[in-house]
Formats: C-alpha cells, sequence, structure tokens
C-alpha cells in the first residue's frame, strides 16, 4: 500500500488510457496512500482505478483497498515486474490485474468480469 | 511486576505516539474541539465549570473567545507543520541522474553504488516502456512506443553520461581485470548515443555489456554489507519482526545494495501459519508506522500470507540480493 512506483509508470499508464478507444478523458483522484483515476467512458459509465504499488498482490493487498474501491473499480496492479493474483470479485464489481487486463476490461460495462484471453502455447 | 512495569512503558509509547506524524490529525482535533467549544460557549462548559468551581479554577470567563481563538490558531500550526514533515519525508522517484553526488568515492564498491541506480533506472525504463519487453508475460505486445522514445533521450541518455562521467573520472579505483568491461561499457554508451542522434548507425557491435551490471551489482553488494546505518535498520527490523505473527523475511531491493540512496526498505513477509490476515497487517501497520517515526523511511512490505510460501519462495529466490531472516 503506498505510492511507491517509479517515476515512468503512471505517464505511461496515463498514456494508455488516453489512448485507449472508449476512453472519453481521465480524472486524477487525490488519495493519501494510493494514486487513483477516475476513467470516463464512451456510452458506458465510469469507473475507477487505483494504483497498487505491491510488488506482490496478495490478500492482505485486497484487505488493504481504499474506501473508494467499496462501490467497485479496478485495482490496477501497477508495477510490471509484479507478481500474485489477478481475478475478479463480481459481487463488489471489482477488478483486479495488470494494465493489459484493464485495458480489456475498459471496453466492457461490467469490466468486472473480464478475463483476458488465455496467451496461445508456442 | 513486570506487567505492571511492560504496561506503563508501553502506555508511555502510546502517548509519544500521539505526538508524532499520522497522528497529528488526532492531536488537530482534540485541539479544535475545546477550541470551537470555547468560541461557541456551549452548555456543557458551563455544566464543566461548576465542576471546576470546587477547585476555585473556572475555564468559563471573559476572555474565552480569546483562549478558543488561540487554541485553534495553535492546532492549525501544529497539523502545517506535522503535514510538511511528512512531506519532507516522503520523497517521490525522479531519473537517477538528478540524483548523482559529485563527492570523490574512497573505494571501488562506493563507486559502483553511485553507478547502480543509474543502470536500475535505464533497466527499469527498458523493461516497462521499451519494444519487446514483457514477452515472457501475458501482457500484450507493446506497440506504441511514445513513452521508451521520450524517455530514451529525457533520462536514459543523462543517466549514460553520469555513468560515463563517473567512470572516467575515477578510473584510479577501477580494478585492473575489470577495466576492459568499465571500457566496453563507455563504448557502448557512445555508440547508443550515436544510435539516437543518427538512427542508421549500427550499435550491434557494442552491445550492453552484461558482465558490468553483475560487476556493479555484487561490488555494490558486498559494500552495503558494511554500512552501519542497514545495520542499525536491519537490527531493529529483526527485533520487530522477530514474533509469533511472522514465519519469515527477507529485506531485498535498493537498500541492500545502496543504502545510503535508497529511497524505503522493501521487505517480503511471510506470516505465521497461526496468525490471521487482519491481526497480521493491523501489527505489520504498527511497525511501519514506528520505523517511520525513527528512519524517517518507508517501510514497504509484500506479505505473504502462510498458504502462499511456495510464492514467498519463488519471490525470495528471484531477488538474490537480500539479507535473511537468519542472517539478520
Amino acid at each position: 500500500m503506498g505510492k511507491n512506483l517509479h517515476y515512468s509508470i503512471r505517464p505511461f499508464i496515463e498514456e494508455a488510457l488516453n489512448s485507449h478507444i472508449a476512453v472519453k478523458s481521465i480524472e486524477s483522484i487525490e488519495l493519501e496512500d494510493f494514486y487513483a483515476y477516475k476513467v470516463n467512458r464512451i456510452g458506458m459509465s465510469s469507473l475507477i482505478v487505483v494504483l497498487s504499488d505491491d510488488y506482490y498482490f496478495g490478500t492482505s493487498s485486497l484487505y488493504c483497498k481504499p474506501q473508494i474501491l467499496s462501490d467497485g473499480g479496478f485495482f490496477l496492479i501497477a508495477r510490471p515486474e509484479a507478481s500474485g493474483i489477478e481475478r475478479n470479485l463480481p459481487q463488489e464489481r471489482l477488478g483486479i490485474g495488470k494494465l493489459g487486463k484493464l485495458l480489456g476490461s475498459l471496453n466492457r460495462e461490467d469490466f468486472w468480469n473480464y478475463s483476458p484471453p488465455l496467451k496461445k502455447k508456442k | 511486576m513486570k506487567e505492571i512495569i511492560i504496561n506503563i512503558l508501553d502506555k508511555i509509547v502510546e502517548i509519544i505516539k500521539l505526538f508524532s506524524p499520522k497522528y497529528y490529525d488526532r492531536i488537530t482535533k482534540y485541539l479544535l474541539i475545546p477550541g470551537v467549544g470555547l468560541l461557541a460557549k456551549p452548555i456543557w462548559l458551563e455544566i464543566v465549570n461548576i465542576f471546576l468551581k470546587e477547585f476555585n479554577f473556572s475555564i468559563i470567563g471573559e476572555k474565552d473567545w480569546i483562549i478558543g481563538l488561540i487554541i485553534i490558531v495553535l492546532a492549525l500550526i501544529y497539523n502545517t507543520i506535522q503535514s510538511y514533515l511528512h512531506l519532507k519525508y516522503s520523497s517521490e522517484s525522479k531519473p537517477a541522474f538528478q540524483n548523482i553526488s559529485n563527492k570523490t568515492f574512497s573505494s571501488f564498491g562506493n563507486l559502483c553504488q553511485e553507478i547502480l541506480p543509474l543502470l536500475k533506472d535505464n533497466e527499469y525504463i527498458f523493461k516497462s516502456t521499451g519494444p519487446n519487453s514483457n514477452s515472457e508475460t501475458a501482457e500484450p505486445l507493446r506497440t506504441d512506443l511514445t513513452m521508451w522514445n521520450k524517455l530514451k533521450v529525457e533520462v536514459i541518455i543523462p543517466n549514460n553520461e553520469a555513468i560515463k562521467k563517473l567512470i572516467e573520472e575515477n578510473r584510479s579505483l577501477i580494478p585492473a581485470k575489470q577495466t576492459d568491461l568499465f571500457d566496453k561499457m563507455i563504448l557502448h554508451i557512445r555508440a547508443f548515443n550515436e544510435h539516437i542522434v543518427n538512427p542508421n548507425f549500427d550499435y550491434k557491435p557494442y552491445q550492453f555489456p552484461n558482465k558490468f551490471p553483475e560487476i556493479v551489482i555484487k561490488n555494490s553488494f558486498n559494500t552495503a554489507k558494511e554500512n552501519k546505518d542497514l545495520k542499525r535498520k536491519v537490527k531493529w527490523i529483526s527485533k520487530k519482526l522477530n514474533t509469533k505473527y511472522v514465519s519469515d523475511w527477507i529485506i531485498f531491493g535498493s537498500i541492500v545494495v545502496t543504502p545510503e540512496k535508497a529511497n524505503d526498505v522493501d521487505i517480503a513477509i511471510l506470516l505465521s501459519n497461526s496468525v490471521e490476515l487482519k491481526t497480521g497487517n493491523e501489527r505489520l501497520s504498527q511497525i511501519k508506522f514506528d520505523f517511520k517515526v525513527k528512519f524517517k523511511r518507508d517501510l514497504h512490505l509484500s506479505v505473504f500470507e502462510y498458504n502462499k510460501l511456495s510464492d514467498f519462495k519463488k519471490f525470495s529466490k528471484n531477488n538474490p540480493q537480500k539479507i535473511e531472516k537468519k542472517n539478520g
């Protein structure tokens, strides 16, 4: 839990979100312990994205999720090198995963039900 | 008797914590409530005054509003100072070349510690924004290289220049058996810069020497082991973590290779089988806070539940430079 992210990560995420076909705009949200955005989508509801700075995203990370995600949203595992769980909690309307999963889930109103396609074995 | 003393000490510690950062909001609140109360002269204060009369003391009088106002101003000043201190010790990540010190280095290990953050910064940018990165993961193929192209010019080149300068100005510290390797690094930097200016320039013969970071990391790690400040932190952490709540832990990341430059202390923790997640997290939050107060640095925790033992072992294996519980 925290804001301990390499300075290149947030601009990279912002660039990816702003370039997304379903995204109208993004707004930065000021939180004490996390970086967060409100993502406004074209023709769909907006969603809250909170960045986790954990190297390992486990149950403990989920336990520390901020209040702002209590009505749902996406808990983004922001470090590209991070490991841990990528999953959904549909009952909480919560998606959890890395940037690739977030970008895929933005295309769906029920973003909390999105799962990325499995990578083909070579 | 021993228990009573421990309880008293715990209470004293709790009181001291009330005057430390993070608790400053609470202190402010405690000051603002009576301050506003005095200013507004509510009935409850009159009631309190009835009891205070017994001691010939009154907190209600003509000057109450001044006292109230002073308390409020003091509370707000206190809050502002604590907020400032909190911000002062919360350092944001920034390009490594901006943190280079121009001091004279006393050893090859110290020189390596100055070079390492620059190398790590470049590596991180390449892995997180560069071409063909993350090919081993489920992440989609990166086609938008806007950030990579931007950071290449704004950060990687200045970082490389800083590495080159450090090597050139400290040649006397480089052991004879490593001079070829360090020269290869300088050639790579020159070729990389030329490639940025002229994309047709082929710098394949001057590829990044993979052995270079190996040597730099190894020497940084060996030098860090003797760092007094790191030893002090490790001792404190060991004392706090070697409890029934924690089964195992490692300290990893920049603190174990460049302790003087690290913004925080990374620790991976395996909780005990018997501890509940809630209890474990509360305990760890307390340790984080105590560490911040004592060392003015953040503890960055990666917490593994006991049923994720294999994940913890894998994580530990992926971090070869570390201080383990058994050595702490």
